[in-house]
This record gives structure tokens, sequence and C-alpha cells, in this order.
């Protein structure tokens, strides 16, 4: 039995249409109200952020467990 | 504060979501010459079988391009959240080839494959080939300043820090343009996605005559692939050994982690086949050496050393003493800019404050650096030996596989009997997951092996990060990877139903299956 007709440039098309969207709502949920300023006052603070938790003594020859 | 779960999560959310747009990348870029031969071939013959080689193959590429188009956005996304204080850092520098990109693939690249899909009947034969190879152009130069800026990481030349700004800025724009790193990359990477276009066409090619379907169409895309994807395969091997040439300190790290190679060997080091490093003894306990090979690859020469890790390390010790001196001088700067004598010295230590800045990591004031802690700073240096040194040796023989593969596909295409070669035909479709698993190994040889840095020597990936909160990076990263894995499952299905359907989908009544597709001519 001969199958339906595939029209490949619509489906192209409306798959290019819900990406967008999906793009989009992805940068409202979690990019919008993420954004962070940085001048030069505030990367200078930054340099001087306090350490990170981590002990070196914890660490070996082999620090990279990130 | 520096959280160390921060930085691993804002590291994951950019590796998976770049290797997931690598999934579609490499298709793209080669698909493009494959489909440029094609045409050529068809305007030079009058050939109607060439035109709908080049329209049915165009139709797969333009899912993939469908598909994967703006999917590198996300990480865009991700240098304004996640990466704020690496985009302040050197936005001036990697800001600038990243927006040429943009408008490259936004204008010049698109525009193109938009007149590709809608100019058939529009087009002249002559003027449609024009598009089809500005198309190409458009694509390559697009990835040529996605890897120009890459390359600056790796190699960060033409630029200087300023702190009155407190950041880069560039200084020789013709520097970061020429950076030998970057060029390097640009036509490893592209080879690479050659290879993976011709894998492509070969593979479907080859399912299709083992189906004993659409032959003469398979044959002759077979043919084309076959060609291609050899004078491909052996340029991604040529010019992967010119990018493991160690251009820059950056690649002789990586190139010592890589191989495994603890110790300064006498000239020409050997080269480690097969070895299991212990990276806490920093020693292999097995290694299958070939004497001579590392040097001459890496050195071009018979009387150059490679520097060992060992060696590496205590140069970085002395790096990081200076870099220290760099970070008080620089702090002292920010309080006073009129400081001379505070000037002077950080000028003389000014190369080195990346290192310096690694001590932030675990002390907030470096005068405060104890001897443990600079062990531990000098540690970091050195990325994680043994998944560098397995994942490039894979990412090597599978390059050597698709050099036999395609070396064979080119022999018996020429002597003409390569459909009657059902192991051939077998192994081609089988190898078609193969281009694509060399390229994220490629990606992850290069990226994990420019670690602990974001800008090699420059800035350190901890100091990169923006303070986000952790869960909004759960958040974020399980919405990524959500979008990514469905497009990637709606790729697969179109590609599959598409490469199934063969070029009778096209409606020209001249191949198997037409009955199906009757009306979608042209589409």
């Amino acid at each position: 039995m001969p199958r339906k007709p595939v029209n490949l440039r619509h489906e192209l098309t409306l798959l290019v249409i819900i990406k967008l969207m999906v793009i989009i709502g992805l940068w409202w949920a979690f990019v919008r109200d993420a954004k962070v300023e940085v001048d030069s006052e505030r990367i200078a603070t930054h340099l001087s952020a306090p350490a990170v938790a981590t002990s070196p003594t914890h660490h070996t020859g082999n620090p990279h467990v990130q | 504060m520096f959280s160390e779960q921060l930085v691993d999560l804002s590291r994951l959310q950019f590796a998976v979501t770049a290797m997931y747009h690598f999934l579609f990348v490499p298709l793209t870029i080669g698909m493009t010459w494959i489909l440029v031969i094609m045409e050529t071939v068809y305007v030079m013959t009058g050939h109607a079988i060439y035109k709908d080689m080049t329209r049915f193959w165009g139709k797969l590429f333009g899912i993939n391009f469908a598909l994967g188009v703006t999917t590198g956005i996300t990480m865009e996304f991700q240098f304004g959240t996640n990466w704020a204080y690496y985009s302040h850092y050197v936005g001036d520098i990697f800001g600038a080839p990243l927006a040429i990109e943009g408008l490259m693939a936004f204008f010049l690249e698109s525009t193109f494959i938009g007149l590709f899909f809608f100019g058939w009947d529009r087009l002249s034969r002559r003027q449609h080939l024009l598009v089809t190879i500005l198309m190409a152009v458009g694509t390559n130069l697009s990835a040529l300043w996605i890897l120009i800026a890459n390359g600056w990481m790796q190699n960060p030349v033409g630029a200087e820090f300023s702190y009155v700004t407190m950041r880069m800025e560039m200084v020789d724009f013709w520097a970061v343009l020429f950076n030998p790193d970057a060029q390097a990359k640009f036509v490893h990477t592209v080879s690479a996605g050659y290879v993976t276009g011709a894998m492509f066409v070969l593979s479907i090619s080859a399912f299709y005559l083992l189906r004993g379907r659409d032959v003469e169409f398979a044959k002759k895309s077979f043919r084309i692939a076959a060609a291609f994807g050899f004078a491909s395969i052996c340029s991604v091997i040529v010019l992967g050994d010119e990018s493991g040439y160690t251009v820059g300190e950056a690649q002789q790290t990586k190139l010592a982690a890589i191989e495994a190679m603890w110790e300064t060997e006498p000239a020409p080091a050997g080269f480690n086949l097969i070895a299991i490093p212990n990276e806490k003894e920093m020693k292999n306990d097995f290694a299958i050496e070939i004497p001579w090979i590392m040097g001459i690859i890496g050195t071009r020469s018979l009387d150059k050393q490679i520097p060992g890790i060992k060696a590496i390390r205590e140069k970085n010790r002395e790096r990081i003493l200076s870099g220290q001196e760099a970070v008080i001088a620089l702090e002292a700067l920010r309080k006073d800019p009129a400081d001379a004598a505070m000037k002077t010295r950080f000028e003389d230590h000014k190369a080195d404050l990346g290192f310096g800045l690694l001590l932030k990591k675990y002390v907030a004031d470096v005068r405060q650096s104890t001897p443990e802690i600079i062990e531990t700073a000098v540690a970091d240096t050195i990325p994680r030996v043994t998944p560098l040194f397995w994942s490039f040796r894979l990412m090597v023989a599978f390059g050597f596989l698709m050099l036999g593969l395609f070396g064979a596909a080119l022999v018996y295409s020429l002597n003409g009997n390569f459909a009657d070669k059902p192991w051939l035909l077998r192994s081609a479709l089988w190898m078609l997951p193969v281009p694509w698993l060399s390229c994220e190994l490629g990606w992850f040889v290069a990226e994990y092996g420019r670690q602990p840095w974001t800008i090699y020597g420059v800035l350190p990936t901890h100091m990169s990060v923006s303070t986000l909160s952790v869960n909004s990076l759960y958040g974020s990263l399980a919405g990524f990877v959500g979008f990514y894995t469905v497009l990637l499952v709606v790729e697969m299905y179109l590609m599959v139903k598409f490469a199934k359907l063969g070029p009778g989908s096209l409606g020209t009544g001249r191949y198997d299956n037409e009955y199906a597709h009757a009306g979608e001519n042209a589409r």
C-alpha cells in the first residue's frame, strides 16, 4: 500500500520554528535573569575572593578530579 | 567563594553542549564539499543522475543543518551566565572572532544554504553551482573563526593584560588571526568534518548496494565518497601530526600528558604505544615504547628534547612563584595606580600572572601561600594523564581504521569491483559512527588537555566561572541536555527515514520505491 507522501520542507520548517521556541524558552527560564554584570571593580573583587573550601592537604599528584 | 561544585557543573554543562553541538557540525562541514563535487560533475557532464545525487544527499544535509543550526547558541548563553568572568577577562579578544563567525554563519552560510535548496528552479546550472560552492566556503569560514577563538584559548598570542581595565586587551589582531595553533586546529578539524561527510555517504551507499537497490546511484556516490574520504583522512592524519607539533608551551604540557612522558628523555624521544600511567608516582607501570618517533613528531628534529612532565612541573613552580609576585603587585596597583615601584614589579612578573592566580584556588591572600599550597598548585598545572593518554590513542586508532577502509574503498573503486565485496560494504556500513567518535575524542583531548586553564597560562578555570547557584546550574543543565537529546532523536529519526526512502524520495521516476513518493519532487 502506498505511503503518504513526505513533505520534508514543511517538517523541517516546523522543526526549526519549534526549536527556536524551545531555545527562547530555555533562555527565558535559565539565562535572562542569570546574567552576571562584570566590570573592572567586580573582577578585581573576584580575583581577591576567598579561597575554595578544598584543603590542599587532600591533594596528591592527581588533583584534577573535577 | 569559589565552589568546586560550581566549577565542575559549569564545565560539565559546557562540555555536554559542545559535544552535542559537534555531532551536527562535522557532517555539515563535510557534506558541503561532497555536494560541490557532485554538482560540479553534473554541470560538467549534464548527466541527470549527478543532479539527483546532489539533491538527495543535499536533502540529508538539509536535515542535519536544520537540526544543528543554533545548537551552538546555548554555548553563547553560557559565556554570559556561567563564564561571566571569563567573558569580561578575555572578551576583547575572544569576542571578535565569535562576532565575525556569527556574521559568517547567519548571513553568508545561511543565505547560500537557502539558495541551495530553493534555487534549483530559479537559477541556471552554473549559478546554482556557484551557490553550492559559496555555501561550502561559508561553512568552512564559519569553522575558521570558531577555531581561531579556540586556538587563542590554547595559545593566547597578540594580547596583553591591563591592570586598569582588569582584562586582556588585543594588541595584534594579525597574531590572533595567524596563531599557529588556530591554523593547525582549523585544517585538522575541517578535514575531520570532510571524513565525516565522506563516511556518511559511503555507509549509506553501501547500505543500498547490500540491499541491491538504486545500484547505479549508490555506486557513483560510493566512488565519490571513497576518493574524497581517502584524501580527507590522509589530511586528517598529516594535519593532526602538525597539530601535535609543539608550537607552543600549552601544546608541550598537553603533549607530555598525552604521551605519559614523565621524564625528559634524550633526543629524539620515544613514543609510548601503550602504557599504564601511574599518576600518583609519576611513572608508567608498563610501557611499550617505539624509539625516536615522539621526538621526530614533536620537534621535527633528531636533536631537540621534548620536556617531560616533571621538567614542566619544575618550570611551572618558578612561574607560580613569579606569578605570586604579579598578583601581589596587581593588588597594590589597584589600591594605588601611581605606585611606580609596584608598576615595575608588576611588569616584571606580568607574564606569569595567570600562574599566580592558580594559588587563589586555595588562599585568598597569595602572600600566605604555604609550600604545601604551592606544590598543590604546581600539581594542578598538569592535566590528568590517563584519560588523555587513552582517548588520544583511541582517536588515532579510529583514524587509521578509517584510512584502511577508505584506502580499500578507493582501490576497489578504481578496479570497479567494490560492489562485489560484501565485506567492504558491511565494513563501510558498520563504521558509520566512527568519525563522530573520533571527533568527540579529539575535542576531549584538546579541551581536557588544556586544564586547569580556560586560557592557557592566563586564566585558570576556577577563576573563570560566575557565582551562580548550583541549583540553577542543575536546572539549565537538565534543560539543555533534554533539548539536545530531543534534537538528536529527531535527527536520527529523519535521517533513517530519508536514507531508507533513498533517491526515490526525489520523485524523478528513475529510482526504486518511486510509487510511494510521487508528488514529492522538488521538495
